[in-house]
């Protein structure tokens, strides 16, 4: 009797099993008819993306290389349209990059203008005066200033200037100004080229004013809207992707220019 | 008839000789001083009383010969005896001298006629039976007896008939007169007490015969003496009448021959003055004051002079002041040139004293004249000259001082002589002027030490501070015309254990130095200032580089002559580099080098600006300057900006990073393959090492530029003066060797290793004011550079 009910059982554990793997098998196999469906999706997607970047990136390139501003892909499959706006005041006489420089980084703020080819131009910034602001609100550092200039006889020059904001840490001899907000240099040479900027002990969001007197165009930003688009089989849908990337052109030379001798190691004399 | 008178007249004559021989004799007959004195008169003498014969004396010669002497005056010859005065008129003494003694002759016998006599009647003697005896002092004034002087006469047991009564036999009757024996007194002699008794009336002489009663006349009777007053005629001039006289002085008196006071005719004798100046005294056997009889003159100095011993050494110059050669003190020593460069007598010196007397220089003592040097008081006789013998008397000597004497102090000189007349000698005294010399060895001890003075000589103090043991200080000889001194070199950079000779010029050759060329040898110095220190006055004062110890640097006067000769030296600096214009930054250790000696004082520091660029910021986490100087004063001028923290971006340049910029994307640059082909306004791209061994092409700043940057190492070789353009490199920047010409960079380096600075000038000494590496900072290739390469881009975002 026993032995019977075993074998009972037996044979209905079997069907529940046999039953869930068939449940099982059935799932997955519909899963997987989906996922090759979106999928299928997907890759058209994100293949337009890339083409759209891609269009993108080459207009960027294309138009630094060129001027042109329009980029069309060899396969036409993917085109891009680039804009350009000057990098500068806007008019407000304030130069101010928004962006962070870091300690013993060097800020650029060009005083004179660039010709189209990026020589230099001959539109110097007119006022007599300008008001460099730090941005620290507290953990104060130093800024050393400098200012290029070509004077009447053609020759290059440079002024320096040095300021230290807090009363701790301080470059020995620079100027002690405490915890102002910003610092004028007045008078600035005629002709001027260039002012660097570079903060020590703090990093810092530097800007200039030029005290009613605009600034000449820092360099451009270029704007790139890369387009690419795609038509699904069968649906004929089609679906465009557009891909904007924007990067800036400025003016910039390597720090170490604006020093006579800088050794990545040591400077040795014997 | 005839017969009869002739026996009558013998018969006489018998009884006169009788009566001449009864009085052959002087004597007392009855009381009467008489007799036969053959020749002269029966005298009563003065002192004794007795009855004597007076012869009376010649009649003296012309000259009074008594005394034996010769008067002077004419009229000084009284009875023959020099006297003073006229005889006629000398002085009569009075009969109160100033001064009687109370016994002039000490004999117990009054010697004035009327002493004051003071008598006591004696008490009887129970076995006494007489005239009451007398007693009595007789003095010879009333002063005298009043002070209580002795008596000059006692008189006692003189049987007295007056006044003292009777003494009767163990009975006390009353004395009844009763005739006593008499006896007669002369008047006015001492024996006769009573003075006050004025002499029998009508009488002289007294007599008593009746104890005191009577008064009676003893005239008549061949048996009653008659007593004779006694006459005297004073007589103070003829000595054989009063004696005393002649052997009284002239000045003092004595008793003449009726007591009277006579003025003594005995001269005084000063002939204790014969041998003493006019100007001297002694006493006279009178008492009397006698003045020295010598003129007599004391030698004195006049002047004494040094002089010295050569050959040309004489009086002719007239007595010369210039002859000494003294300091303000009047010290002179042995080894001034005056005394010493005489040959062939150095250390010899002629003393000359100029003496003076009144009575000429004959009466100058000549064996008396010595001179003595305080140094070792030696007495040393000086010698006459014969040929200065009028106005002032000249004496010399000359004294030769051995090398080894050596007195720590100028000594003066005493000198003393001796006058003939009187003996007048003149004991040591200090000569006039008081001059002083010094006698000593000559030599000078001498150390001293080298001192670096790079950071500034100013004497005496400024740049003898720090040893300078870096100079390679090895060898000193003090270098003269005779002897060459070695000295004995005690540490890096000190000497000593040398003597120098105080009258001798040295030349100190330092380190195998010539004379006639450099004197400094191979020293590592130059610029030597010579500092002389007197150790024993303290004086410091600085010299050319002879030493000339005698000339003011050294007092001979000191107890002790030594000197500290120090040197101070510019030591040769380190090559050194310079930036102008900018600059210098290190991430970790910067070494430079400006010196403390450059000129000028406005280029003596690691960055400078001009009129056109500005210096700049000088950073690096640890500095050090290699020539010493680390104050920190010469980062730059006139912005003396640091900060010892690395300012260095975090971006780090390297070669790829241009190639890829430049080269790659901006298509500008090209690959540099043999340094000689550079040429401006170019961008090189060295892959590999780059070994600069000329000048670069000549790059205008101002309008164009270049840039080599190198995937190694960059070497500028020594014969490169220099270069322009942008120097970048991956790993090392070096300057090496040595050159007479500066290396100039008129540009910037950029290292991603070490940049190396060691070029130095082939004369070191360059290296004191001038840098050997000069960065010129060019700002204008920056701005020349291809602007492909300026455009950066950067801000990528996407949207």
């Amino acid at each position: 009797m026993k032995n019977k009910i075993k074998n009972n059982l037996r044979k209905g554990q079997v069907a529940i099993i046999v039953m869930l793997v068939s449940a099982l098998l059935v799932t997955v196999g519909l899963s997987l008819s989906k996922k090759t469906t979106v999928e299928t999706k997907i890759d058209y997607n994100e293949e337009a993306l890339k083409k759209a970047f891609n269009a993108a990136e080459s207009g960027i390139d294309y138009y630094l290389a060129t001027g042109q501003k329009t980029y069309d892909s060899d396969d036409n499959l993917s085109e891009a349209n680039v804009t350009t706006e000057n990098i500068g005041d806007n008019g407000s006489g304030i130069l101010d990059f928004k962006e962070f420089t870091p300690a013993n980084g060097v800020q650029y703020f060009w005083l004179v203008n660039h010709n189209d080819d990026g020589s230099l131009g001959n539109n110097y910034f007119s006022g007599s005066m300008i008001t460099v602001t730090h941005g620290w609100t507290s953990n104060y550092g130093s800024l050393e200033i400098g200012v290029y200039y070509k004077n009447a006889l053609g020759v290059y020059g440079v002024k320096r200037y040095g300021y230290n904001f807090d009363t701790s840490s301080k470059v020995y001899n620079f100027s002690d100004l405490g915890n102002v907000t910003n610092v004028t240099i007045n008078p600035i040479p005629s002709n001027p080229i260039l002012m660097t900027v570079t903060p020590i002990f703090q990093g810092a969001n530097i800007s200039i004013s030029g005290n009613g007197f605009t600034f000449p165009v820092q360099g451009e930003k270029i704007n790139s809207v890369g387009s690419a688009g795609v038509v699904f089989d069968g649906t004929q849908e089609e679906s465009k992707i557009n891909k904007k990337l924007s990067i800036e052109r400025r003016y910039k030379f390597p720090y170490f220019l604006l020093s006579g001798i800088v050794s990545e190691t040591s400077v040795l004399s014997q | 008839m005839r017969k009869l008178i002739g026996f009558i007249l013998i018969l006489l004559s018998f009884f006169f000789v009788l009566d001449i021989k009864v009085r052959a004799d002087c004597g007392f007959f009855h009381g009467i001083c008489g007799g036969t004195c053959t020749g002269g008169t029966c005298q009563v003498e003065y002192v004794n009383l007795n009855c004597v014969c007076v012869v009376p004396p010649t009649a003296p010669p012309p000259t009074c010969y008594k005394n034996g002497r010769t008067c002077s005056r004419d009229d000084q010859c009284c009875s023959g005896y020099c006297a003073e005065g006229n005889c006629a008129t000398r002085p009569v003494a009075t009969n109160t001298p100033t001064s009687i003694p109370c016994d002039i002759d000490m004999n117990n016998v009054c010697n004035t006629p009327n002493p004051d006599c003071v008598s006591t009647c004696m008490d009887c003697d129970e076995d006494y039976v007489g005239a009451r005896k007398k007693f009595g002092n007789c003095y010879t004034t009333a002063t005298c007896r009043d002070n209580l002087e002795g008596p000059c006469y006692v008189y006692s047991n003189l049987p007295d008939w007056m006044n003292c009564g009777y003494c009767p036999p163990n009975s006390n009757p009353t004395p009844t007169p009763f005739c006593q024996q008499y006896i007669c007194y002369e008047m006015n002699t001492i024996e006769f007490p009573y003075a006050n008794f004025g002499g029998c009336a009508s009488g002289i002489g007294h007599c008593d015969n009746c104890g005191g009663v009577d008064c009676g006349t003893c005239s008549g009777g061949a048996t009653t003496p008659v007593p004779t007053q006694a006459s005297c005629t004073p007589d103070c001039i003829n000595p054989t009448v009063s004696s005393c006289i002649t052997t009284t002085c002239y000045n003092a008196t004595c008793l003449g021959n009726c007591y009277q006071y006579c003025y003594g005719m005995m001269p005084g004798d000063c002939s204790c003055a014969n041998n003493l100046c006019s100007t001297q005294t002694c006493t006279g056997t009178c008492n009397e004051t006698c003045t020295g009889q010598l003129t007599c003159a004391p030698t004195t100095l006049d002047r004494f002079e040094i002089r010295r011993n050569d050959g040309s050494w004489s009086f002719t110059d007239g007595r010369s002041p210039g002859r000494d050669i003294t300091d303000a003190q009047n010290r002179l020593h042995i080894c001034d040139s005056f005394l010493s460069d005489e040959s062939p007598n150095p250390r010899s010196v002629v003393y000359v004293a100029w003496l003076n007397n009144t009575n000429g220089c004959g009466d100058i003592d000549a064996n008396s004249v010595k001179m003595k040097w305080l140094g070792n008081n030696a007495e040393i006789a000086m010698t006459k000259l014969a040929s200065y013998q009028s106005g002032p008397c000249a004496y010399t000597a000359t004294v030769t001082y051995p090398t080894d004497t050596n007195i720590p102090s100028a000594q003066g000189f005493q000198i003393t002589m001796k006058s003939i007349s009187g003996g007048v000698t003149t004991d040591w005294t200090t000569v006039t002027p008081d001059l002083k010399l010094k006698v000593w060895n000559c030599q000078v001890p001498v150390s001293g030490t080298l001192y670096d003075g790079s950071s500034g000589q100013l004497c005496p103090d400024g740049g003898f501070t720090t040893p300078g043991n870096e100079l390679g200080f090895s060898s000193l000889v003090f270098d003269s015309s005779s002897d060459d001194i070695t000295a004995i070199v005690t540490s890096p950079s000190s000497y000593g254990g040398v003597n120098l000779i105080w009258t001798k010029s040295y030349l100190p050759l330092i380190n195998g130095g010539i004379p006639a060329g450099n004197i400094d040898g191979n020293l590592q110095g130059s610029n030597r200032v010579t500092r002389v220190t007197d150790l024993g006055t303290g004086q410091r004062l600085c010299t050319s580089s002879q030493i000339d110890l005698w000339n003011g640097q050294v007092s001979p006067y000191s107890a002790n002559p030594m000197a500290q000769i120090d040197f101070s030296f510019i030591r040769d600096q380190e090559a050194w580099y310079q930036v102008v214009g900018a600059g210098v930054k290190s991430r970790t250790l910067l070494q430079y080098g400006v010196p403390v000696t450059v000129l000028p004082e406005t280029s003596k520091f690691l960055t400078l600006g001009d009129a056109t660029r500005d210096n700049g910021l000088v950073s690096a986490t640890n500095f050090l300057n290699i020539n010493g100087n680390n104050l920190k004063d010469d980062m730059g001028s006139p912005n003396n900006w640091y900060i010892q923290q690395n300012t260095n971006d975090y971006d780090i340049y390297n070669y790829n990073y241009f190639y890829n910029n430049f080269y790659v994307k901006a298509g500008v640059g090209e690959i540099l393959t043999d340094w000689s082909n550079a040429e401006p306004d170019n961008i090189y791209f060295v892959n590999g090492n780059l070994n600069i061994n000329s000048n670069s092409p000549v790059v205008d700043p101002n309008t164009q530029t270049m840039i080599i940057i190198v995937r190694e190492n960059i070497t500028i070789q020594s014969n490169v003066t220099q270069l322009d353009g942008i120097y970048i490199a991956d790993g090392s920047i070096t300057a090496i060797g040595d050159n007479s010409a500066p290396l100039t960079i008129n540009g910037m380096l950029y290292a991603g290793g070490s940049v190396g600075l060691y070029r130095s000038f082939s004369d070191k000494t360059v290296n004191n004011t001038t840098p050997a590496v000069k960065v010129n900072y060019s700002p204008g290739l920056i701005f020349n550079l291809p602007p492909e390469i300026m455009r950066i881009l950067s801000g990528w975002k996407e949207e």
